[in-house]
């Protein structure tokens, strides 16, 4: 089991970031937001999500820890997140 | 400073080419207009082109390196010199480089470095290009740059591109990122799968055909632009025009990109010839008007210019071109290939405090493109500008024409005549042996010496 997109999201890669939407509601990600989105929506391990995102957002590997678990804490409770087994 | 000599006579059967690439101008003059512009000087273009003399007599310069403050015309990443195939002409295994991948922090590194240096010269977006080995080979270190890019392009208010060279065998999920984020994929295959599996196999020998096409499929289906890049040999020539016409077909790409083989170690062990350069000019003319027909612009890269060029290549266009090793570079070939043939083209480093560049290396990379005694007297110079400079026009190359020059010649004729409207004239060069030999060896190019003043 590992946090991934949760049932019924879709995603749009956009010049400012990733739009999110599900049931007509939706909500953009900025940078370095969209970072972290994109890595687990593509079923990167959060270890190996950790490798790039902390040099993608230029950030100190401690401030990137904290930075993504805000992150996750955000996209979990809007239910942009879940866990589960990634899709295929 | 002096005009450049910009005015030849090429003799195409009983006509003669007069070519100003230039002035962007060439026609088709008979024999006693050719007599004409020979021993006329400006008055006889005068009398020869009537009103469009005046453009063709304005003075030009030649084409110079840049000069000043180093303004890079894109960032390029070798992401790892690694990859999963093993490709029988490339010799790229063999340059004694590591395998191992870019780390995504110099990758970052490199990224801002070029960010703020397109921002400090009121540039308004980023041009990201990714080489290898197989640059996707190395996810993290594609994944980093992209994502970098993107956030400081969001931040900065720029535009942003990225174009990359692949061998297709992606795994699902990088593909769909090179889907969603690439501007530009210009993905290798050679053709159906006989073709493409005999010269692209996989490490253990097995067929890649099947992976690359499936690659090829979802690309064409996305907003990625895609532009297939076939390798053509002796044994595909004459099935260029087919298998462009099957690639055109069967994928629909938005450009289909011919290049001939470069003679190796590794495609003469695996006995892998490029074409004669003749069959290869008849195989390319067939192959453009086929592409076109379906709407899809077909590339020789070097003819792939409406633009007078100094270098073949990113050398000289003031390029950054990144190592694994932070090594900064104006080519993406391995060093060994060019130290072999005496040139130097690194010109700085990437390291903690970010990327430094050496100004006599620099200088050095700059002036590469100059002094090309090949090159001297013919009507290509400005078009092909002497091909790879490490593989054609190197320090010390012989100045009789090669292979490359000769089909060169003959294609740009052909393409001159098609875009003048004249395709039967093209078939008729096409089709007489003597005319093309002649053509071809370049014997009987006349440079007109005569200035406009």
């Amino acid at each position: 089991m590992d946090l991934c997109v949760a049932p019924g999201v879709s995603w749009q890669v956009t010049r400012r970031g990733v739009r999110l939407f599900r049931d007509g509601e939706t909500e953009l990600l900025g940078y370095p937001e969209a970072i972290l989105w994109d890595l687990i929506a593509r079923g990167r391990p959060l270890t190996e999500a950790f490798a790039v995102f902390a040099p993608s957002a230029a950030l100190a590997p401690e401030t990137a820890r904290i930075r993504i678990a805000t992150i996750l804490d955000h996209l979990e409770q809007a239910g942009w997140i879940a866990l589960g087994e990634p899709a295929p | 400073m002096s005009e450049c000599p910009d005015r030849y006579l090429i003799p195409v059967r009983d006509e003669v080419l007069y070519s100003a690439p230039l002035h962007g101008f060439a026609a088709l003059v008979n024999r006693s207009a050719a007599r004409l512009l020979r021993g006329g000087g400006p008055d006889a273009v005068r009398r020869v082109f009537g009103d469009t003399a005046d453009e063709i007599l304005r003075p030009r310069l030649c084409p110079r390196p840049a000069q000043g403050v180093l303004a890079p015309s894109f960032l390029g990443l070798i992401t790892t010199r690694g990859c999963n195939i093993a490709c029988r002409y490339c010799d790229f295994r063999s340059s004694g480089e590591s395998h191992q991948g870019m780390s995504p922090t110099l990758a970052a590194q490199s990224v801002e470095w070029y960010a703020k240096q397109v921002v400090a010269q009121g540039g308004d977006a980023l041009d990201i290009h990714f080489f290898g080995g197989e640059p996707f080979h190395a996810p993290r270190a594609v994944e980093t740059a992209v994502h970098r890019a993107r956030a400081l392009a969001a931040e900065l208010g720029l535009g942003v591109t990225f174009e990359a060279a692949t061998n297709g065998v992606l795994e699902p999920a990088m593909r769909e990122f090179a889907a969603d984020y690439f501007t530009t994929i210009v993905l290798s295959l050679d053709g159906p799968a006989p073709f493409h599996d005999r010269a692209r196999p996989g490490p253990r020998g097995q067929a890649t055909y099947e992976r690359v096409a499936e690659t090829a499929s979802y690309l064409a289906d996305s907003p990625v632009h895609l532009c297939i890049r076939t390798c053509v040999t002796a044994d595909s020539c004459a099935e260029l025009p087919a298998i462009c016409d099957w690639l055109c077909q069967t994928f629909a790409p938005d450009s289909l990109d011919f290049e001939t083989l470069t003679p190796g170690p590794a495609a003469a062990r695996a006995d892998l010839l490029p074409p004669q350069p003749i069959p290869f000019a008849r195989a390319l003319v067939a192959s453009f008007r086929i592409a076109r027909a379906h709407g899809v612009t077909p590339i020789y890269a070097a003819t792939n210019t409406a633009t007078p060029r100094l270098s073949f290549c990113p050398v000289g266009s003031d390029a950054i071109i990144v190592s694994p090793d932070g090594r900064v570079s104006a080519c993406y070939l391995p060093a060994v290939d060019w130290q072999h043939r005496g040139l130097d083209l690194d010109f700085g480093t990437v390291g903690p405090d970010g990327l430094v560049i050496d100004s006599a290396g620099l200088a050095r990379v700059r002036a590469t493109p100059l002094g090309k005694p090949r090159c001297a007297g013919c009507f290509c110079r400005w078009l092909c500008a002497g091909g790879c400079h490490v593989n054609q026009t190197f320090p010390g190359a012989a100045e009789a024409y090669t292979d490359f020059c000769r089909q060169t010649r003959v294609f740009a004729v052909s393409l001159m005549l098609e875009e003048m409207g004249l395709a039967q004239r093209t078939d008729a060069l096409l089709a007489d042996e003597q005319a093309l030999l002649r053509l071809s060896r370049g014997d009987a190019d006349e440079v007109l010496q005569w200035t406009s003043a």
